[in-house]
């Protein structure tokens, strides 16, 4: 059952991710997410928190400015190639989805 | 009419289930959780409302915290950021609400949620139980030890029989808080990956009320029971010795934490000074006692005078015998005794000790000491017996001739069995004698007659 950490990312995980591509600070993150899923996608504060505090630990981003308690971060370049494979594998996954269902009838 | 009240919630640390559901009927009942203080929990009046709650779990938070971390209070910011607003804090968990409609959950990825709720757990609630638990199988081990080791004595003990109440109490207490826990955490780990779901926890307060009426229940039986005397005294200095322990140890941590004190020296010396308390606190508990000679306090016996022979001060008893020295033969007029009685009794079993001796000054006249034991509980007599008859058996490994009880004619006796102690070939005048519910060991001074121990028998064992 126990699975590598971040070896596939869950959808709050992969947003989170793409959001720290430009710099965000950890608060403005929750709107920004929602923003760009037409808010589809929620991430609770708590849940926010435990990622960003898991993410730095595994240098996939790294703090870019302090100040008072808001802090910014951005993604590192491992950060970047985990999104980068996870992209890779739903790409793939959509790719096996349609190469199944393309030329028959759509579920 | 009162816009605030406390409350001593009955909570299990892990529950925030059920937290967060009582929260939630409080705030319909039109009383918000302002914050968690010294152990209790302060709501302020507010119109009734349907208000949200949510529990939630900082790992890295402790109770010696003088005030919320840098990081902690960053989480309290993201909450604050979605409508979540900081009700109380206590140790790791964190209890937040929202008045808002259909807010988005502080916790949205369950796996994370279990892993963090497991992280907090690990920090304070598992360790405290399991320490909590230890200590409770100790202590019941120790008396049931006691029982087995040295029934003669501990069996009489209502402390010993007393302590294993609570102590059972606190084993079953913890191990359910823990055994409830570690379930949840299995299933709740299961359920996060598999279903992305998180499972509700089970609250065990049902349990812990129940556990605390009986406990109560307990101790206001128990302190009846004891009628008055040393019995009471004993008990109401236990309880306030580990009152003030309590208060003494809590009262430090606060004001530490209100001094800004930083977390580990306030650990740290909370923790040192719960020890030296504990034997500070009894070590002056001892000391006064000796200092205000309150040892008569202790003292159930009726002792009317005392006499001194060679420098020291003894007492001279009075208390009522059963049987004494002047029942069995005459004495002198001008013979002075000591008569000291211990009656010891249990719901198990009932024991007197009695002791007539002459004063140290007149050794002439006849002593007179015997044990009368009368069981309640019929399963007990065959270990109060094998104890009487083995009772000098340890003495044996030491001398070339061994002490034994032989059996003699139980009829003058009117009992079951008799016996007498010998050493070697030389008989000495004690006696075990054993009626249907009764022991009684005797030593006479000198070697009775028929008509005394006829006389023995029928006021000892008057049935």
């Amino acid at each position: 059952m126990a699975r590598e950490k971040f070896r596939t990312l869950t959808e709050q995980m992969f947003y989170v991710l793409l959001c720290l591509r430009t710099e965000y600070c950890g608060m403005d993150i929750m709107e920004q997410v929602k923003t760009i899923t037409d808010g589809r996608v929620s991430i609770g504060p708590g849940t926010l928190y435990n990622l960003l505090e898991q993410f730095q630990t595994a240098g996939m981003i790294r703090e870019t400015k302090v100040e008072g308690r808001r802090r910014s971060y951005i993604l590192t370049e491992k950060g970047a190639s985990t999104l980068d494979s996870e992209y890779k594998r739903l790409c793939q996954q959509a790719q096996d989805y349609r190469r199944f269902f393309g030329k028959e009838e759509a579920p | 009419m009162k816009d605030k009240k406390r409350r001593l919630e009955i909570i299990s640390f892990y529950d925030h289930t059920g937290v967060a559901r009582h929260l939630e009927e409080m705030a319909a009942k039109g009383w918000l959780l302002e914050k968690i203080s010294n152990g209790l929990w302060c709501y302020r009046k507010i119109e009734p409302a349907a208000i949200r709650f949510a529990v939630t779990y900082f790992p890295k938070a402790s109770d010696f915290d003088p005030k919320p971390s840098e990081s902690q209070q960053t989480f309290v910011d993201y909450c604050a950021q979605s409508g979540w607003k900081l009700a109380g804090l206590s140790a790791q968990m964190q209890v937040f609400y929202n008045e808002g409609p259909n807010p988005v959950p502080i916790e949205t990825d369950p796996v994370l949620q279990v892993e963090n709720i497991h992280r907090a757990m690990k920090r304070n609630f598992l360790p405290a139980n399991l320490v909590l638990l230890l200590c409770g199988l100790f202590q019941f081990g120790m008396a049931l030890w006691q029982m087995i080791s040295n029934p003669l004595y501990a069996l009489f003990n209502n402390y010993t029989w007393a302590s294993l109440v609570p102590w059972s109490l606190v084993i079953i207490l913890t191990s359910t808080e823990i055994i409830s826990y570690l379930r949840w955490h299995k299933k709740s780990k299961t359920a996060a990956w598999e279903e992305g779901i998180l499972l509700p926890t089970r609250s065990t307060r049902p349990l812990q009320i129940a556990v605390l009426v009986i406990l109560a229940i307990f101790l206001f039986f128990w302190f009846l029971s004891l009628g008055g005397g040393s019995n009471l005294i004993v008990a109401l200095l236990s309880f306030g010795y580990m009152t003030l322990l309590f208060v003494l140890v809590f009262l430090l941590k606060s004001f530490l934490k209100k001094k800004q004190v930083r977390t580990n020296v306030n650990r740290i010396v909370t923790f040192t000074a719960c020890f030296v308390l504990a034997f500070g606190l009894m070590a002056l508990l001892v000391a006064a006692i000796m200092r205000a000679d309150l040892t008569t306090l202790f003292n159930d016996n009726s002792d009317v005078e005392t006499y001194t022979f060679k420098g020291s001060t003894f007492r001279i008893y009075q208390d009522e015998l059963p049987l004494t020295v002047e029942d069995l033969t005459e004495i002198e007029e001008d013979a002075r005794y000591s008569y000291y009685a211990e009656e010891k009794s249990s719901f198990l079993a009932y024991k007197l000790e009695a002791d007539q001796s002459p004063t140290l000054d007149n050794l002439d006249p006849p002593d007179l000491t015997y044990t009368l034991i009368e069981v309640k509980f019929s399963p007990l007599y065959d270990i109060f017996r094998k104890e009487l008859l083995t009772q000098y058996e340890y003495r044996n490994e030491y001398t070339d001739y061994h002490y034994q009880f032989v059996p003699v004619d139980p009829s003058p006796w009117k009992a079951e069995e008799a016996y007498q102690l010998c050493y070697g070939a030389d008989s000495m005048e004690e006696y075990l004698i054993f009626w249907e519910d009764t022991l009684l060991e005797i030593h006479y001074d000198w070697q009775p007659t028929p008509e005394q121990i006829a006389i023995t028998a029928e006021k000892l064992h008057p049935h």
